[in-house]
Formats: C-alpha cells, structure tokens, sequence
C-alpha cells in the first residue's frame, strides 16, 4: 500500500465538506417536500370539510351547495377571502387569479347527488429557487354523497282510517289506478309523493281530536294545514299513485348497509335485526306494559292487541336502547279521521280520489314485514305496530322520536303518552 | 502502515471540528421532524374534533366544547403531546355571529358551524447548543349537522 504523503492532510475535512454538501441539498429537498406534504394535509381537510358541508344542499339547489362548499373552504384557508365564485350551471370556481383556486362541482359524475370539492394551492418553496423550482402545485381532492335518511322519524305519507286498519290497507298492489291513501303534507305532485315515500316526510306533524274549529281537547292545539309546520291536516293526492308508490319503494329499500340484503341493495331486515332484539309480542308473559294513551276508538282493545289476535299486524312492544333508527323498514303512518265533515268522501272506510282535506288523529310506528324481497315490491305491504316504551333509545345513543322532531304537543304512538 | 509523526491525529482533531456541525444538524433534523409531527398531529386532532363536534346535536355551550376537546386529547395523547399545555378554542358559531373565543372569526356560511383551534404555544425546538420556540396551531371549521 502506497505510503499516505504529506499533502494528504485535511482529507477527511474534504470528504466530510461534500457529504455535508449533500445532507444539506437533503434537508432543503426534504423542508420543500414536507412543506408541499403539511399542505397538502390541510388542503385534504378544507376538501373534506367544505364538501360535507355543501353536500347537504344538493340535490334540491346546487348553486347553494356550491356557496356553501366555498364558504367552507375558505374559513378553512384563510388567505383566500375576498374572492368571487363563477358558477358555470351546476359547477362554481372560486380562485384568486395567480393559480390558487377552489373548484366545486355539485354534480360529480352527471350524479346530482354527489360532489366533487377541489382545492388547488400553490405552495412557494425555500430552497427550489436555487434549482428553477420557485413554487410546488398542490391538488387535493374530496368527493362526498348526499343519501337521505330514511327513517322511522319520517312520516310514511300514506293514510290509515282509524277503526280499519289491518296492517296493508295502503296496499296499492290490488289497484290498476287510485291513490292508494296517498296523502300530500309537504306539496303535491307523483315525484314529490315518489320520493316522500322513499325518504319519509321529515317535520312537525301533530294530532287532533273533535271538532276542527276547536282546538284539540288533550293538547289544545288547533287544526293547521300541512302546507305549515307543524300541522295535523293533510291534503291527499289527486292522481294515480300506483306507480310512484312503488317507485318510491324501490328506492326506500335500496339500502345497502342494512344487515339483511338481497342482490347488495334490497333491505330485508327482519324485526329482530330493526329492533336489535327478539321482537316481544304486545301482552306476552312477564310483559306488562303501560297502557296510558291507548284509545279503544283507534286500535281496538288493548286485550285483543294484547292477546295478538289482529289479523295482520301483530302489536310488539318495544323498551330498550338498540333500536336501528334509521331502518327504512320502520316508518310512522297517520292515521286520519274519517268523520263525514272531514270530506272523506261518501264512503266510510275508503280515502278519496281527488283532493280533500283528511286530519290526523294518532299515529302507528310500524315494522314494514312484507315486501321482504325485491320481488315482492308491487305486491301487498304489509307491517306489524311497534309501541315504545319511554326508555326506547337509537343504537347510536340519539333518543328516539316516533314522529316529526320538537315541539309543544307530544305525538306519536309512544304508549305512555298524554 | 503507519501514519508519519506529524499527520498522526489529524483525523481526530478534522473529526473533532466537524462533528459539532454534524450533530447540530442531525438534532436539527430530529427536533424539526419531532415539531413536524406534533404539528400535523394537533392538526388531525383538530379535524377530528371538527368532524365529532358537528354531530353533537343539541349543542350544549357548557358540555359539548368539553366532550369534543376530549376527541383532540385522545388524538394527541396518542402521539405523546402533553395535552395540558394545549390551549383550545371550540365553540358552536351561528350563523352571522363572531367567535367568542376567537374574536377575529365571524361565520358568513348561512349554516350554524363548529370552530375548533387548538395551539400548542411556545413549543420548544432543541439544537443542541441552543433552543428556539415557536407557536403550533391546527384549525378546522366544521359545518353543524343539526337534526332536521
């Protein structure tokens, strides 16, 4: 081996100078790129926050799902205030003209139930300026889905004459033509019904007994039309509901994070899985429950619900704290008075054609049993009573309300009741 | 072979000059990294507690700030930040109204929306030789999803 000269002193100075060179080029490349990285994570989160804040707006108006989105977006970015969003149909761009830009698209996919939130950012670097690079592009993107909620919260728009009911009298599968009890309480229209249908009707709906010039005797609470909230009096629908009945659901079925499922989007939940426990029939041994706010006049005898000897819809009762509150098998139906001064139509025990004014007197919340499978939508609906007991509570904690949300007058079918 | 009696040691002492620089570097490199975490950490706690306040429905000005805090503890805890030096700003805004804790916010999204700001104040970065602090801070506004 070649002895080391003199000269070679400060050797390891050099060396240790040019890998220094590189750890150096290493932490500026590495400041640059976890700078673009710390942004693009928050840029992910402006995404993300302003699409599920916008979403809620869409499908009914877009452009406010896209002013949403982007009031989001920018509380979230603070440095872009001050702008203008373009809306070009049911897309918004909202950007400050040197690159950085949020883009909205509140049909993603032609889907108008879904949108699309991109946040373009330009992020400047420290140490790419020496190399060309003055800045690093960041995209992120979040695209979210509008689903309704379909729930037991909801009213089923479908009226039950009080003394008549058997559990499938809104059964449109034995009519070519009629409303089937189609009732309208939000607005008129088949693609409005359709879709109350599937979704439940969410609001304020209140009973009423008597006379509808007095107010109600239990609650004191005055007849109101249901083009209000809340209300107790609703206009049925004048045209064949046939077909939006069933369309409707079609799509109140097609669910598919149920527990039961045919062809991954049929919801076939039976009770127990709805419930979370073996349904307990209403009057079983060992089971005693209160029976305040029952009427004789609307459900028939406790004892006969009691002794299950309904026909069609078995009564169960239902008092504990795991019950699927957004099951679309569980729905509440008014049901409505049929006293000739109601304008029901000539006919007891049959809803009219043509629209009239029909009130609500209670309310069921039911087990929707049939149709358990996708081939038994255009056939007949049939469904069992659940009453809740005051313990009852969603699976996920929220307190169950059999109908509408707040207000002054209890409602429902909730058996201790005023 | 043995190094001639003038250059013995040489290396060392070269060694001895370079290796503070290559210390202040490598611990540079850790306690930036180490502040880079904790930033990006309180960061997602923040979402996080964004995301869970706006499902808490009703809004309890005394009790729902609390229960969302305890989201962003959990979040940092798991990353070893002690939480108590954490200072935090979450509240419900409404529509139109100015934070009370953040006064220079005003919500102008014609919904109720949730603030969350936690900040980590004065955390301290080691050198080595010597230490810096700076101020670390994650922001997130959430849309309120009351019940219809």
């Amino acid at each position: 081996m070649r002895r080391i000269a003199t000269g070679d002193g400060g050797y390891s100075a050099l060396w240790v100078a040019i890998v220094a060179l590189f750890l150096v080029a290493s932490a500026a490349l590495a400041v640059d790129t976890s700078g673009a990285f710390g942004t693009a994570q928050t840029d992910q989160t402006t995404a993300d926050l302003s699409c599920l804040a916008g979403v809620h707006e869409i499908p009914d108006d877009p452009s406010a799902g896209i002013e949403v989105a982007v009031a989001y977006a920018v509380d979230n970015w603070a440095s872009m205030s001050g702008h203008t969003t373009v809306h070009s149909g049911t897309t918004g761009t909202y950007g400050d003209g040197a690159g950085n830009e949020i883009f909205v698209d509140a049909a993603f996919s032609g889907d108008p139930s879904k949108m699309r939130v991109r946040i373009v950012e330009i992020e400047g670097t420290y140490f790419g300026k020496a190399i060309g690079h003055d800045s690093i592009t960041v995209v992120q993107e979040a695209v979210c889905y509008h689903q309704e909620v379909k729930n037991g919260a909801g009213l089923l728009p479908i009226g039950a004459l009080a003394g008549s009911w058997n559990g499938d009298l809104f059964d449109c599968a034995a009519k070519i033509t009629g409303n089937c009890g189609a009732l309208s309480p939000d607005s008129p229209g088949a693609n409005v019904y359709r879709d109350a249908v599937a979704n439940g009707i969410d609001g304020e709906f209140l009973k009423h007994h008597g006379n509808r010039n007095v107010a109600d005797p239990d609650t004191g609470y005055p007849a109101v039309d249901c083009f209000a909230n809340p209300c107790n009096v609703s206009e049925t629908e004048p045209g064949n509901m046939v077909g939006p009945w069933h369309q409707g659901l079609t799509l109140r079925f097609d669910d598919p994070t149920a527990q039961c499922l045919e062809a991954s989007w049929f919801n076939c939940d039976s009770l127990a899985q709805v419930l979370g426990a073996a349904p307990i029939p209403l009057g079983s041994s060992g089971v005693t429950p209160p029976q305040l706010g029952w009427h004789d006049s609307l459900y028939g005898t406790f004892a006969a619900a009691s002794s299950a000897t309904h026909p069609n819809a078995q009564h169960y009762y239902f008092n504990g704290d795991t019950l699927n509150c957004d099951s679309p098998r569980l729905a509440t139906v008014p049901i409505i008075a049929q006293n000739l001064d109601w304008d029901l139509g000539s006919v007891p025990g049959t809803l009219p054609n043509g629209r009239k004014d029909v009130k609500f007197i209670e309310f069921y919340t039911i087990y929707i049993r049939e149709p358990s499978t996708i081939a038994g939508i255009g056939g007949p609906i049939a469904s069992d009573v659940i009453w809740f007991g005051p313990d009852t509570e969603c699976s996920d904690g929220r307190p169950f309300v059999a109908v509408g949300s707040t207000g002054p007058v209890d409602r429902g079918v909730w058996l201790v009741d005023s | 072979m043995g190094l001639s009696t003038k250059e013995r040691g040489s290396a060392l002492v070269e060694a001895a000059l370079i290796l503070p620089f290559l210390l202040l570097l490598t611990f540079g490199i850790w306690t930036t990294a180490r502040a880079w975490n904790v930033n990006n950490t309180i960061a997602h706690a923040a979402r996080e507690t964004a995301r869970h306040g706006a499902t808490i429905d009703p809004w309890d000005a005394a009790a729902s700030p609390e229960a969302a805090r305890a989201v962003a503890d959990a979040d940092m805890a798991s990353a070893s930040i002690d939480t108590r030096v954490i200072t935090d700003c979450i509240e419900l805004v409404a529509n139109g109204a100015t934070s009370t804790c953040d006064p220079g916010h005003t919500n102008t999204t014609g919904t109720d929306q949730v603030l969350v700001r936690l900040r980590y104040p004065g955390y301290r970065l080691e050198f080595l030789f010597f230490s810096s602090t700076i101020d670390l801070e994650g922001t997130a506004i959430s849309r309120h999803e009351a019940a219809p």
